[in-house]
């Protein structure tokens, strides 16, 4: 039987930014306790569909698909019954259902969620450090731009997106360092 | 392997997690990667929960150590099959003296 009714769908953007990703798996819950269940999602756009208030658990998690046992990984949250939503620049939109209130969850430890901020960290780290030497050349060349404001405007832009990656790196650095803390004697 | 070697892996790979230790043992037969989080979750009744991402990085870490191996896939999806190395079963070996010699302590001091 075909239905008529018209699904209704919204799409919402939102700039989450990498180390956010705990209050983000929370909005996507509280979204779909409010009946808007995630349908698809692209870096810092949402779109939900109308659904009956459900409680679904969504976890975000960061691997590379460049990693040897790639495959596998995704093989153990699919036999584990988390549904992947959608991956991008290394991030995963995993979720399940909450069975009678059990909240199921894809790390136990706070040393096995440790290892997945030192992922995302290292990747972070690198692709910055990759950018920084093109970055400051572009800064360098721009001193010799012959109008003024210009040169102010696109030196105040770099300056400002390098800071906010060094400002990223940190929140990430400091969770790490959160986790792992636990564990000291 | 030689006295050295066995002495190097032990300080490297041992205290094991308490997840650790329940996926090791386990791989006494081999297993794919869903079969370890059922068999974890039996033995321990429930009480050690394995989710996929803390299961991918103990086994991923087990299998850099060279106490688990991969042996193998099986069915249609050709999961990877696991099973326990002889350095792995040194180490749990290891391991369970350690319990003991914990548990003997306890309850001598304890008396119980």
């Amino acid at each position: 039987m075909k239905s008529n009714s018209k699904k209704e769908t919204k799409t919402i953007i939102k700039a989450i930014f990498a180390w956010e990703d705990e209050k983000e798996e929370k909005w996507l819950e509280e979204m779909a306790a409010n009946g808007w269940r995630l349908e698809k999602v692209y870096p810092y756009v949402y779109t939900f569909q109308r659904s009956a208030p459900e409680k679904i658990v969504y976890r975000l998690d960061y691997m590379a698909s460049t990693e040897k046992n790639y495959k596998e990984y995704l093989t153990l949250f699919k036999d584990a019954g988390w549904e992947l939503l959608a991956s991008f620049a290394g991030w995963h939109y995993f979720r399940i259902n909450a069975q009678n209130g059990n909240v199921p969850e894809i790390y136990n430890s706070d040393r096995a969620k440790a290892k997945k901020y030192r992922r995302l960290f290292f990747t972070a780290l690198t692709l910055f450090l990759l950018l920084l030497n093109p970055l400051l050349q572009m800064i360098d060349r721009t001193i010799h731009a012959d109008h003024l404001l210009l040169r102010l405007a696109f030196d105040s832009l770099f300056w400002l997106f390098i800071l906010f990656a060094i400002y990223g790196i940190i929140r990430i650095w400091l969770k790490i360092r959160k986790l792992e803390s636990k564990h000291l004697e | 392997m030689d006295e050295k070697k066995k002495t190097e892996l032990i300080k490297k790979a041992t205290p094991l997690t308490e997840a650790s230790f329940y996926i090791l043992i386990s791989l006494n037969e081999p297993l794919h990667g869903y079969g370890v989080m059922q068999k974890v979750e039996e033995l321990s009744q429930k009480r050690v929960q394995l989710g996929p991402g803390t299961l991918y990085g103990a086994l991923s870490n087990l299998q850099n150590l060279g106490l688990i191996e991969s042996v193998g896939e099986s069915g249609n999806e050709r999961r990877k099959l696991y099973c326990m190395t002889e350095s792995g079963r040194m180490i749990a070996e290891h391991e369970i003296k350690r319990f003991e010699e914990l548990a003997r302590h306890g309850r001598y001091l304890l008396r119980i």
